[in-house]
């Protein structure tokens, strides 16, 4: 959290609700306040709008009055037919409206009761989206508690989004660049290694600031065999080409009025290149074997993990649309061992979510129940020196100084996503550690579940050895060959790798769990562990046995 | 009865609302002074649009000649006595008697009553 106040847009056309905040609300920034005037921030919705496209990031809740008395040019048609008279009473639904096809998450307020709202048609509509307030009650106190749950479920909402950014100055010039580039149709390249959040920026941050209506589409070019892509890319009329049996619709046209994002651009053919300069230029597309163009309004984020401007030095990116794709909106995204000050923050918050998660929060449940916790206590990582005082009624997952410093000195390959993913092996293990030790009525201090530096090395030589190409001393049988399949994700991809080599290990160690916990983890006590991650993956011992 | 009920709205909202918002909007510790300059406000400065300042009064004065033909109804007669006595407080702004919970029970009257004729002409076949 920033000591910055948190800002307040007040769309109104009086200043009575202005005035009002201003003396009695000092904790708020009412963004644009004139006191001379008593002006509110914007006093119709375009000047609402505008003031959302130009200061987005300043603002946290957008307080809405509903009942504008404008001149009907500065009005938002309200419903077919309606009166002057009720599109000016209920002008804030009509603003809503606008507001949300831009800004889904912005929280807003508006200020009026439910028993008035009840009177336009588009009432349940608009109240049932999230983010969406009545005030019901004109006092302060009624106020001020809306606003405030309005900013609590924002930031519950955005609890990925702090997970993402963290507090290194890397992230925050990235941030402040990000939050221009999003405006406008201007084309941005993100440039990150593998793990750091490129398509979440893109679609997260760069798409849902950029005021578009359209949808996110995205081509992974690394996932299309280079003979397709352009058939991806721009469409193809049945009989293009060999196995089109039908008219294909290309991402550009599917992306028509939002954005485009195409991840690994680097991996783009070529000639492939050629027509998609031409396709920004243009902004048509011509789908193949079509004799029609189309004309498209996209936003297009490319993303690469490795700089396209050593690709065109290299000969493998075109220079031409390099420039097109505009050097000065290319924008890296550090890797995380460049913004290591915000390992503890971003492990302390993968920990949260994982202790929340399907895996580790029943464990988590489990663990309180047999240390003889309270249901209601709270179970957080600490790091290094442990809890600083009475915390109430809370259970630490500790990580040592020593083990801690392993994690510091990690290289971290995989980035976030690698710090994410181990972060939620290590408190599920940690976990289930601490269960086996109270059903063997092993000691353990009830309130703090120490880390075993030895899983964290444990974890961290598994991740190391993904980026080895083989070790001298591996013979054959520590081998495990894969089928590398296409996923929708990733993530789908590296857990059908992870379930083949779970389910080979399976069959090799005759159906030994410990057998497996002293190959994957050097500890043959580690065998619930295994079998846990074994039952996560979807691995069933029954099915197989039966098999 | 149409027009009845959309200027009922209306001024449920310009009358209704801002003569009390003043008050309402006060912290519930705030001092006498703050209270007594809260009840100017809301009854000389009722509606600020820009430079534009209309006391309650000035607001009641546009909507009675609108509702000059319904001005021998009961709901009339019933409306417009609840509004002389909000505006009449303007006379006790000094008054040492008069104290914030009496002064919010006159002027939420308005919006009181001008709500619930319209919830009687809703549950009117």
């Amino acid at each position: 959290m920033t000591a910055q106040k948190p800002g307040l847009l007040l769309i109104d056309d009086g200043t009575n609700y202005a005035g009002a905040i201003f003396r009695h609300m000092p904790e708020f920034e009412l963004l644009l306040f004139n006191p001379e005037t008593g002006a509110a921030g914007a006093t119709d919705g375009p000047a609402a709008l505008k003031v959302l496209a130009e200061r987005r990031d300043d603002v946290d809740v957008v307080l809405l009055d509903m009942h504008f008395d404008i001149p009907d040019e500065r009005l938002f048609p309200l419903e077919e037919g309606a009166s002057a008279r009720r599109t000016r009473r209920f002008q804030g639904v009509a603003i809503l409206r606008e507001i949300r096809a831009r800004y889904p998450h912005l929280p807003v307020v508006l200020l009026t009761a439910h028993e008035d709202l009840s009177l336009v048609d588009a009432a349940g509509h608009l109240t049932s989206q999230s983010m969406t307030y009545i005030l019901d009650g004109d006092d302060l106190d009624t106020l001020r508690v809306r606003i405030h749950t309005a900013m609590e479920d924002a930031a519950q909402q955005s609890e990925e989004t702090r997970i993402l950014w963290g507090d290194s100055p890397a992230m925050k010039h990235l941030r402040r660049r990000l939050s221009v580039l999003a405006r406008g149709a201007m084309p941005v390249i993100l440039e990150g290694e593998t793990g750091t959040g490129k398509s979440w920026l893109a679609e997260k941050f760069v798409h849902a600031r950029s005021g578009r209506t359209g949808p996110f589409v995205v081509l992974d070019l690394s996932t299309v065999p280079p003979d397709l892509i352009s058939a991806h890319l721009f469409g193809s009329e049945k009989g293009a080409y060999t196995g089109a049996t039908e008219t294909r619709r290309g991402v550009f046209e599917l992306a028509h009025g939002g954005t485009l994002f195409i991840d690994e651009i680097q991996n783009a053919p070529i000639e492939v290149q050629k027509q998609l300069l031409l396709v920004l230029q243009d902004r048509r597309v011509r789908p193949l074997g079509a004799s029609r163009e189309i004309v498209v309004d996209v936003k297009v984020i490319a993303a690469s993990n490795s700089p396209l401007d050593e690709a065109v030095r290299n000969g493998t990116f075109r220079p031409d649309l390099y420039m097109r794709l505009s050097p000065a909106t290319r924008l890296r995204i550090p890797p995380l061992r460049e913004r290591i000050d915000d390992l503890e923050f971003l492990a302390r918050r993968f920990a949260d979510k994982a202790l929340v998660g399907p895996d580790a929060g029943p464990l988590k449940d489990e663990v309180v129940e047999a240390l003889g916790l309270p249901a209601e206590t709270s179970v957080r990582l600490t790091v290094g020196r442990g809890a600083r005082g009475p915390q109430g009624a809370s259970l630490e997952i500790f990580i040592p100084r020593p083990a801690w410093h392993m994690l510091l000195e990690h290289p971290w390959p995989g980035n976030i996503r690698e710090l994410e993913m181990l972060m939620h092996n290590l408190i599920t293990f940690t976990l289930v550690d601490a269960l086996e030790a109270v059903r063997k009525n092993a000691a353990i201090a009830s309130n703090r579940l120490q880390v075993d530096p030895g899983l964290i090395g444990n974890l961290l030589a598994g991740a190391s050895a993904l980026g080895q190409r083989g070790r001298e001393d591996e013979t054959d049988a520590d081998r495990i060959a894969v089928d590398l399949r296409p996923g929708q994700t990733l993530n789908d991809v590296s857990r059908d790798v992870e379930k083949q080599v779970f389910l080979t290990l399976y069959r090799r160690c005759n159906r030994d769990f410990a057998a497996m916990a002293q190959i994957l983890l050097g500890d043959g006590d580690k065998a619930r562990a295994v079998r846990l991650r074994f039952n996560q993956l979807g691995l069933r011992v029954r099915e197989l046995d039966h098999r | 009865m149409e027009d009845a009920v959309d200027i009922l709205l209306d001024l449920k909202h310009d009358l209704g609302k801002y003569l009390l918002l003043p008050l309402r909007m006060l912290p519930a510790d705030a001092s006498d002074e703050a209270f007594r300059e809260a009840l100017r406000r809301a009854l000389f400065e009722t509606r600020k649009q820009g430079t534009t300042v209309r006391s309650g009064a000035d607001i009641w004065e546009e909507f009675r000649r609108e509702l000059v033909p319904f001005s021998s109804t009961g709901w009339y007669l019933r409306l417009s006595r609840d509004v002389a006595a909000a505006l009449a407080l303007a006379d006790r702004i000094p008054d040492p008697a008069l104290h914030r919970p009496e002064a919010t029970e006159i002027l939420g009257r308005v919006a009181g009553t001008t709500a619930a004729i319209l919830a009687e002409w809703r549950r009117k076949p």
